[in-house]
């Protein structure tokens, strides 16, 4: 498992490069925001710090896949001694390592800016973690796609898929009731929702959710990983 | 070299270079900011993430001792195989709340004496305070990789060399006084206990060395069961972040966070922290007695 996780590593090191560095400028822009000017930089910028690194692996984590998709290597690998499991187990791993290691430069950056600042109240953190919980609930959904069709129809079902919730969500504005976002201020809205007790539940449970179901695609993908390297090219 | 020799080799170059950060940054950041880094209030953010950093360095000297002493990367102990050892996952995760549960009724019964316990403890509100209970918890992964690496470190490379060269009892106490130990110039900045007590820092030194030796069982028992330090790991980040004064911070009173408030450090951690922890340590160490026999006994 520890060669396939180099393997892994040294093929997405250049995406992983540029994440951790674009957290890194994320932060540094920060905190110059604060220093020029301490009432518009608030924790806005630090709060999208937090957040970029997980939309951005979720952007490139086909990277992950695009070096194996050859039905001679699956059928090497599954040759090995970590058979076909293997092969899908250390996505996940890797998932969950690069994830654990977004948050936790994630909190570096959080720190120093809180230590520039001065103010606890402007901490990235919560945003932080509910992401990391969010992203990995969307890895677990695109993942069986992804060894099921190959990456590149696998990121088109999980496009038409993305597609498919915002015309809902359109649909919704236009034909739903939105009286709750006309009336008074958005930032009160989202404060009296982020302080409901549902929405603290809400906010407890995605951890467990978010584990569990990357749990369950995890199996799913080990069906999907048989029938999908039978399509993939010789 | 005879095998015993090389693996107390190994063992003293990995204490060393575990050590040595600590020993090192500890002062230099103390002289820095003029006062202890723990204890001052303008040294928070710095050493809270110096805090942090310096607990990756025993899975640093890990891998450096290894390099060292070519070793290679065998027994790792970094598998991750939950498949008939869930229970231990499990129990990794929450062995900390239940600590807090018997550390809050220590509380209640040796501070707040003569109080009711819904006044200690209101229930109104208790959805609100279980989800941030529950949330609390979550958010402990923030500090996961902290956690690993110390337990990379001590669970993961020095408990195996020193069940190799003694007995599991002595290798349970000595690699928990190392592991308190190493703790010493943090404790000596006033971490954990501060610096407001009797006996500064000898009594805070041997506490943290007691308080490891109880861990070191439980967290030695979750690693050899498990061939991995990764439950280890999660219970260290839930310990680190979900502690007792957390748990009564988000269910007491005012009164009662008031009165958990003006303990004394060393006072609360001899009388609600040890206790809870003597108990899973003691249990622990028996469990891994009588593991240690079976497999004898099989052989």
């Amino acid at each position: 498992m520890r060669g396939l996780m180099y393997k892994q590593l040294m093929t997405f090191r250049v995406p992983a490069v540029i994440i951790i560095f674009f957290q890194f400028f994320l932060t540094a822009i920060a905190i110059s925001l604060y220093v020029d000017d301490p009432i518009r930089g608030d924790g806005s910028m630090m709060t999208a710090a937090m957040i970029a690194p997980f939309i951005l692996f979720s952007i490139t984590n086909s990277e992950l896949f695009r070096y194996d998709e050859r039905e001679k290597w699956c059928c090497f690998a599954a040759s090995t001694p970590q058979t076909s499991r293997g092969q899908v187990q250390v996505k996940y791993y890797f998932t969950l390592a690069a994830h654990s290691v977004m948050l936790f430069v994630g909190m570096l950056c959080d720190t120093a800016f809180i230590a520039v600042v001065g103010n606890t109240t402007v901490s990235g953190m919560t945003v932080g973690v509910l992401f990391y919980c969010i992203s990995l609930i969307m890895n677990a959904l695109e993942y069986p796609f992804y060894f099921r069709f190959g990456s590149e129809h696998g990121a088109q079902v999980k496009g038409a898929s993305i597609w498919t919730v915002i015309l809902l969500i359109m649909i919704y504005l236009l034909f739903g009731d939105i009286s709750f976002l006309l009336d008074g201020n958005l930032s009160d809205f989202f404060a009296s929702l982020f302080s409901s007790t549902a929405m603290r539940w809400n906010m407890a449970l995605l951890m467990p959710t978010a584990l569990v179901l990357f749990y369950l695609s995890y199996l799913i993908s080990l069906r999907m990983y048989r029938k999908g390297m039978e399509s993939y090219e010789q | 070299m005879s095998n015993k020799s090389l693996i107390i080799r190994r063992i003293v170059i990995f204490c060393v270079l575990a050590f040595l950060p600590l020993i090192i940054v500890t002062p230099l950041l103390n002289m820095y900011y003029g006062e202890l880094i723990f204890v001052s209030e303008k040294a928070a953010a710095g050493s809270y993430v110096f805090g942090l950093l310096g607990m990756m360095s025993p899975a640093a000297a890990n891998l450096l001792t290894r390099l060292i002493t070519k070793e290679g990367m065998k027994n790792s102990f970094l598998a991750l195989d939950l498949k008939g050892k869930g229970r231990y996952y499990t129990a990794a995760i929450l062995t900390v709340p239940a600590e807090g549960l018997l550390g809050i009724i220590l509380f209640c019964v040796f501070f707040m004496n003569g109080m009711s316990l819904t006044v200690i403890f209101p229930a109104e509100g208790l959805a609100d305070k279980s989800a941030t209970l529950l949330f609390q918890i979550s958010y402990s992964v923030v500090v996961f990789f902290p956690a690993f690496g110390e337990e990379f470190g001590w669970r993961g490379y020095l408990m195996p060399k020193l069940c190799e060269v003694m007995s599991k009892p002595a290798a349970v106490v000595v690699g928990g006084v190392i592991w308190g130990l190493w703790h010493a110039p943090l404790t000596i900045s006033g971490h954990n206990f501060g610096v407001d007590y009797p006996l500064y820092p000898w009594l805070g030194i041997l506490l943290m060395c007691i308080i490891c030796v109880a861990e070191n069982a439980f967290l030695t028992l979750l690693t050899e069961s498990t061939g991995s330090v990764f439950p280890a790991s999660f219970y260290h980040m839930v310990n680190n972040n979900c502690a007792i004064p957390t748990i009564i911070g988000i269910f007491g009173s005012e009164a009662a966070i008031a009165v958990a408030d003006n303990i004394p450090s060393i006072q609360a951690a001899l009388m609600i922290l040890f206790i809870p922890l003597a108990i899973v340590g003691t249990v622990s160490f028996v469990l891994l007695m009588r593991k240690g026999r079976v497999r004898e006994n099989s052989i």
